[in-house]
């Protein structure tokens, strides 16, 4: 609170005192009273004005001060009705009670939205759950009866597959309770069970792969891992070159953290797309190009390294390579 | 010959699974009233157990932990549930592998398979033995009249491959499908390196046409 707004606030009071002592002088003078005696008066009247003036400032902007610092300490800035203290002033009080009822309305729709939100998240989950037992009879009905035709379905089945789990691991961010498990894993089991799942794509269209010092171990979980691992082989193939395609794939260590890199010399970012390609929804010229892009892999690659607490970043040079790095914890984090 | 019993609430999936795993020479025990799963799978004797854990009466949690009171035999969970809080919970339970539906068939057959081995481990290692070549398992060596080659993984698994499929034509794409399984990521061109590498090796053993090409078809020892 400022002074010179204070003062703006109390404008009429001051008014009011100036005109009271001005017709108190002009009465005074005319019953011709000692000169003296009217300064003296009148100076005391003005240091008791003064004095209450500052006296009711200072307990004002102690007050708003308090409140604020309440407020910079709240995490939840809307809950500030329920822990501030119920001011005396009657003024104070009558706003005190707005905000209170304000708050209250505020935090029922708060909640109202957490709870929609939790039941879509569990909704999902249990849709994803559900879904998978026809993927699951269906891939196997492929698998036992191998033809052309049904590698083909069997193809779609995965890529029906790789939506699903998308659309459940979008379900999972920015939720409070994580889904998630850091412990050990093996970077190596992690990526092969990756490559197995990419297999027969990865065959078909003649890919190489090199491994590379994978045999390292990491804290992180190994489900969102392969998930990550996956969407960005998934990429790999989805944006290889025709001829002579390949993947690399390795580690570097340092202290602190693996780095895992997956390089492919498939066709490249643009430089001026490279930094958007981790943005929600961005497809990019490549993306246009391939009708099934939905600009939702890389962005959730890069949300879930963030609540794993990993990096991820990438490097490419167009019709020549992508790489991206994924930085793991190689000690487990104390969480507090 | 080893004996699984699937617990599986899903037809489809159940007849398919059975289908599959008696493919690959399994012998298959099929559970449908998940009521007294424990007893029935204790009486059938299995060597394992693939044990879904959403089904109509109790859950496999249940089932498995049932199971644990009696007997140690190996349980894998089989379920779409994939949160880190059902493998936990499975793992508590006394489960000895987590396997996500929809699985990827040979990473299915490769954790029964390991499981199994550690479950119930065979001492004897039978060496392969073809037209007087040994291929050792134990130290990837081909041994043919006194004479002993080194074989890198790759080359091991190529001729392990051929070994198993004797007097068959293998085709390329089955090669290079059962090395991709085996974590040999090899395409087309690489699968040719190998059998050239393969043949010089034999050849420096005095082995000669011991891996034919048939023209369009393959390869056959």
């Amino acid at each position: 609170m400022k002074f010179t707004g204070y003062i703006k606030d109390k404008i009429n009071a001051i008014l009011a005192f100036l005109i009271y002592n001005i017709i108190i002088f002009t009465y005074t003078n005319a019953l011709q009273i000692d000169k003296n005696v009217i300064f003296i008066l009148f100076t005391i009247s003005c240091l008791f004005f003064i004095t209450g003036f500052f006296m009711a400032y200072q307990r004002k902007r102690k007050y708003w001060q308090e409140i604020e610092t309440i407020l910079d300490n709240l995490p939840e800035k809307y809950l500030l009705s329920e822990v501030m203290k119920k001011p005396r002033n009657s003024q104070d009080l009558a706003y005190y009670k707005i905000l209170k009822r304000a708050n209250k309305s505020m935090l029922e729709n708060v909640n109202q939205s957490r709870k929609a939100q939790k039941d879509y998240k569990e909704y999902i989950e249990s849709w994803v759950h559900e879904i998978k037992i026809p993927i699951t009879s269906a891939k196997l009905l492929c698998e036992n009866h191998k033809s052309e035709l049904t590698s083909k379905i069997d193809d779609e089945m995965e890529e029906i597959n790789n939506f699903v789990e998308q659309a459940l691991f979008y379900a999972r961010l920015d939720c409070v309770s994580n889904d998630f498990m850091i412990r050990k894993v093996n970077l190596e089991e992690a990526i092969r069970n990756v490559l197995a799942r990419n297999k027969k794509s990865m065959i078909q269209n003649q890919m190489k792969v090199e491994i590379d010092n994978i045999q390292v171990n990491a804290y992180t979980d190994e489900k969102w891992l392969e998930f990550i691992l996956n969407q960005l082989i998934v990429n790999s193939i989805k944006y290889r070159k025709d001829k002579d395609s390949a993947v690399l794939i390795g580690t570097e260590e340092n202290e602190k953290n693996v780095k895992l890199w997956i390089q492919d010399n498939g066709i490249g970012i643009k430089p001026s797309e490279l930094d958007r390609i981790f943005e929600k929804g961005f497809t990019g010229t490549n993306g246009r190009r391939q009708t099934k892009s939905t600009g939702i892999g890389l962005y959730l690659c890069q949300k879930l390294c963030e609540q794993l607490g990993m990096g991820i970043e990438a490097e490419s040079k167009e019709n020549e390579f992508t790489k991206i790095t994924i930085t793991i914890p190689r000690e487990k984090k104390i969480e507090q | 010959m080893y004996k699984i019993s699937i617990v599986e609430d899903d037809k489809e999936i159940r007849e398919e699974l059975k289908i599959l795993l008696q493919n690959s020479g399994y012998e298959i025990n099929l559970i449908t009233d998940f009521q007294n799963a424990e007893q029935q799978i204790l009486n059938t004797e299995s060597h394992l157990i693939l044990l879904d854990v959403n089904l109509p009466q109790k859950d496999g949690y249940e089932i498995c932990s049932k199971i644990r009171t009696k007997s140690k035999i190996p349980i894998i969970f089989v379920t779409s549930k994939n949160s880190a809080m059902d493998e936990l919970n499975g793992i508590m339970r006394g489960g000895d592998d987590y396997i996500e539906k929809p699985y990827n068939v040979p990473i299915l057959l490769a954790r029964i398979q390991n499981l199994l081995n550690r479950a119930y481990p065979t001492d004897e290692i039978s060496n392969l033995q073809y037209k007087g070549i040994t291929l050792d398992i134990l130290k990837s060596m081909l041994q043919y009249k006194e004479k002993e080659m080194e074989l890198t993984k790759t080359e091991f698994k190529t001729l392990y491959y051929f070994f198993t499929n004797q007097d068959k034509i293998v085709s390329r794409e089955e090669i290079i499908d059962y090395l991709w399984d085996n974590g040999v990521y090899a395409d087309d061109n690489s699968l040719s390196v190998i059998v050239t590498r393969l043949r010089e090796k034999l050849k420096d053993l005095g082995i000669e046409n011991f891996i034919e090409t048939k023209r369009g078809q393959g390869y056959k020892i």
